[in-house]
């Protein structure tokens, strides 16, 4: 645990931008959120809140993912892993530390959203028609696209060596929320998020694993 | 895989379709300080790499200190000391970052002697690694392999890129480290001198093969280089095994010989030489003619 712990350390400190990235942005959605919902009527908000938020659910996607490809890309042009896999640490823990880093980046995110999302729900409620457990569904589809693009990201990282080529993965992000914004938050939409997830998750982990270092 | 921490079985790897090492089989004794010599890309790197788990082998098993090289743990780890070729350390870290996150990771650190070294190689710890020069890299790889106190210690060309003053600092420092501590060394280099100075035994990659392996002392005595002189034309074979390389050039003929024994004098003394000179031969002397194209005969573990 205390390797995990170190490497994600070490992670977070490599990354730091990112992170710095995840609590702005989370600050600015939840303010914005805070703004409307407080200054705004029921049917008014409905019509701009989905607007408003395009560009930052595209923001946050485009930068868990280039958070991603960063970990990944810069292993494999600083040799980072070469070096740590000579210490007493094993290609499990490194690549365990770095999905960690990375779940931790969209908690960041998530978190104060989902504080903030919950607090708004009691003061406003019966003047938005929403069914019970919106915001449960609500932020598990917003956890789990991040999380897709983080995994995106991460498979793109490692596979390429150059970070040009890595921008081809940008219409398969832009994709994942528009599965949401089209299916909905239901579980259907969350079970395909995690069979996404799952899949890029072992083969950028069998890539790893097998790579020379 | 026995007891020795470092074991080879029939290890073959390709690369792009190109044979690198050609069933290599190999065990180092523990407290044995090995020096493996070849040519530049002879494979010495690759040996090393799929030891610790960098790569895989295409054919063969590897084991370190009694652990499968594909499937060493942290444990394990921790008891082994590596300095790489070209030291890749993390080039953008500073060196008390760096020393930080080895240290945090190492299950055991010894800090006292980490902090003699440090100051021994007066190494600046707020610099960055990029702005070290390649000699104070090498003292930095070093200090870190051995502040954890390593059962099995691999050094894998650590002088290449040094100049000469840095070398011999280095190789100094380094030889009043390992003969500090008995244990097992892995050397690799191609600079003969330095694995003279170290090494107790010897094994010589050629074309992927280790043509040889054995003990420094015995290696020097077995392999002998004679000048031959014959009352007229030397004869074109001698039928004596074990030829490394023959030249002739008239009536003189210059031969080294693995396994250099009375039998062997025997056949050559039936060609009734005129005089049989032993010319003396260094390490340099006994690799150059194992890395000669074409080399014949091939003595290994057990034969010499």
């Amino acid at each position: 645990m205390r390797t995990v712990l170190t490497l994600v350390k070490r992670e977070i400190i490599d990354h730091l931008g990112y992170f710095v990235g995840a609590a702005l942005l989370s600050a600015l959605i939840t303010f914005l959120m805070v703004s409307m919902v407080l200054g705004m009527e029921g049917r008014e908000l409905a019509r701009i809140v989905p607007g408003a938020s395009i560009p930052l659910v595209s923001l946050a996607v485009v930068g868990l993912c280039g958070l991603g490809v960063a970990q990944m890309y810069t292993d494999r042009t600083r040799r980072i892993s070469a070096l740590l896999i000579v210490l007493p640490t094993t290609r499990w823990q490194i690549f365990a530390a770095r999905v960690a880093t990375g779940l931790l980046a969209i908690l960041i995110l998530v978190i104060p959203l989902a504080i903030a999302g919950g607090i708004l729900m009691d003061l406003r409620t019966g003047e938005v028609p929403l069914y019970v457990g919106v915001l449960g569904d609500v932020l598990r589809s917003v956890f789990l696209v991040c999380l897709a693009c983080y995994a995106v990201g991460l498979y793109a990282g490692w596979d390429r060596r150059s970070l040009t080529p890595t921008l081809g993965v940008l219409p398969v992000v832009a994709l994942i929320p528009l599965l949401v914004v089209i299916k909905g938050f239901g579980l259907e939409v969350a079970g395909i998020l995690v069979v996404f997830i799952a899949a890029c998750l072992t083969a950028t982990w069998c890539r790893f694993a097998s790579s020379s270092l | 895989m026995g007891d020795s921490p470092i074991v080879m079985e029939n290890l073959v790897k390709y690369y792009d379709g190109r044979r690198v090492l050609d069933g290599i089989d190999l065990e180092v004794p523990r407290g044995c300080i090995y020096g493996l010599l070849g040519r530049n890309g002879g494979g010495k790197t690759t040996i090393i790499r799929i030891l610790l788990g960098l790569e895989a082998a295409t054919r063969g098993s590897t084991a370190l200190l009694g652990q499968d090289s594909t499937q060493l743990t942290a444990q394990t780890r921790s008891r082994i000391g590596y300095v790489a070729e070209g030291h890749h350390l993390i080039q953008n870290y500073r060196v008390r970052r760096l020393v930080g996150l080895c240290k945090g990771l190492a299950i055991h650190w010894n800090d006292a002697f980490f902090g003699q070294l440090i100051e021994t190689f007066r190494l600046p710890m707020d610099r960055k690694v990029k702005e070290l020069s390649a000699g104070m890299r090498a003292e930095l790889n070093l200090a870190l392999a051995m502040a954890t106190d390593p059962e099995l210690l691999i050094l894998d060309d650590p002088t290449l890129g040094l100049d000469t003053v840095a070398r011999r600092q280095f190789l100094e420092l380094a030889i009043d480290l390992i003969q500090k501590q008995n244990r097992t060394i892995l050397f690799s280099s191609h600079i003969l001198a330095d694995v003279e100075r170290i090494a107790d035994r010897i094994g010589v990659l050629v074309a992927g093969r280790l043509v040889v392996d054995c003990e420094l002392e015995e290696l020097k005595n077995r392999v002998k280089k004679l000048q031959v002189l014959f009352p007229t034309e030397a004869p074109e074979d001698l039928y004596i095994t074990e030829i490394v390389q023959q030249q002739t050039a008239g009536r003189e003929m210059v031969l080294t010989v693995a396994n250099w024994n009375p039998q062997k004098r025997a056949i050559l003394e039936t060609f009734g030489p005129e005089s049989v000179t032993e010319l003396p031969m260094t390490l340099e002397d006994i690799f150059i003619e194992c890395t000669k194209p074409a080399v014949a005969p091939i003595w290994q573990k057990g034969e010499v």
